[in-house]
């Protein structure tokens, strides 16, 4: 009985301390996650601080260099292209007074009124006069009508087809003359061209 | 019981607040990296230049006959 008593009173001294150890642990294991937490945080506001503009810095300085390095291979080869490029353009320079007798920078009326008269004097094709219409392209149109032989005609368009001024014949309509035996109207719309300097500079 | 709950909320936090700015950090420098480079490939600069030039059309027009005037 008296032992019974002995285990009571041990009993109600040990709950009190066993309850306080295991309020320590509890407190222990808070504060280790609360450490944990913390630490979590603190790499977090290091990282935002301090890593952050370095590695920001790092990777533009990174990507400055690898956008030369792009740079510089492209500029090499548009570098040699202008050379190769410069060597024909000096070619093409060497003839340019063929370009501009075949295509002018101005539309040069004269030079091409004189060579279709040239061309149907060869062919004995009289003309009276030629009207030239310019609009605001590349070329410039006339009209030409008049009565001749059908071999004059086809030896005038075959020149002036064959003339080094570019000159563009867009159809062409021939009908017999009624009035004058072997002979034909023909009608031959021109387009002469020029080089307009319309780039974009 | 509640202190113990609230300090486990407390370590997701700080975890997701970590991976979140660690991602953020990583997406900035991947975009400064890559920046750079894709102004580089859409600059006016390297724009390429052609120099093919059809040389032989100049052999075809003097081969052409000029009408003196």
């Amino acid at each position: 009985m008296k032992f019974n008593l002995d285990l009571v009173k041990i009993s109600s001294r040990v709950t009190p301390l066993l309850m306080y150890l295991e309020k320590k642990r509890e407190d222990q294991k808070i504060a280790r996650y609360v450490e944990i937490g913390s630490t979590f945080f603190l790499i977090s506001f290091f990282i935002l601080f301090a890593i952050k503009p370095t590695f920001l810095t790092i990777s533009s300085l990174l990507g400055d260099i690898k956008s030369k390095e792009i740079l510089t291979k492209q500029l090499k080869s548009k570098i040699n292209d202008v050379i190769v490029a410069q060597d024909i353009f000096s070619q093409a320079q060497e003839r340019y007074a063929l370009v501009e007798s075949s295509l002018p920078i101005n539309p040069r009326f004269f030079q091409a009124n004189s060579q279709i008269i040239n061309v149907a004097a060869k062919n004995t094709i009289a003309l009276a006069g030629a009207d030239y219409s310019i609009k605001d392209s590349n070329y410039f149109s006339t009209s030409i009508n008049t009565i001749t032989s059908y071999q004059s005609a086809v030896g005038f368009i075959s020149e002036i087809l064959q003339n080094r001024r570019l000159i563009d014949l867009n159809g062409f309509s021939f009908s017999i003359n009624e009035d004058i035996p072997n002979q034909i109207n023909i009608n031959l719309p021109l387009k002469i061209y020029f080089w307009k300097d319309d780039a974009k500079k | 019981m509640l202190k113990n709950k609230l300090s486990r909320y407390f370590v997701l936090l700080g975890i997701c607040t970590f991976l979140a700015i660690f991602f953020f950090v990583v997406q900035q420098s991947y975009n400064n990296l890559m920046k750079a480079s894709n102004e580089a490939k859409n600059s006016p600069l390297i724009r390429s230049v052609s120099p093919n030039l059809n040389i032989e059309v100049l052999d075809e027009i003097e081969k052409r006959t000029e009408t003196n005037l």
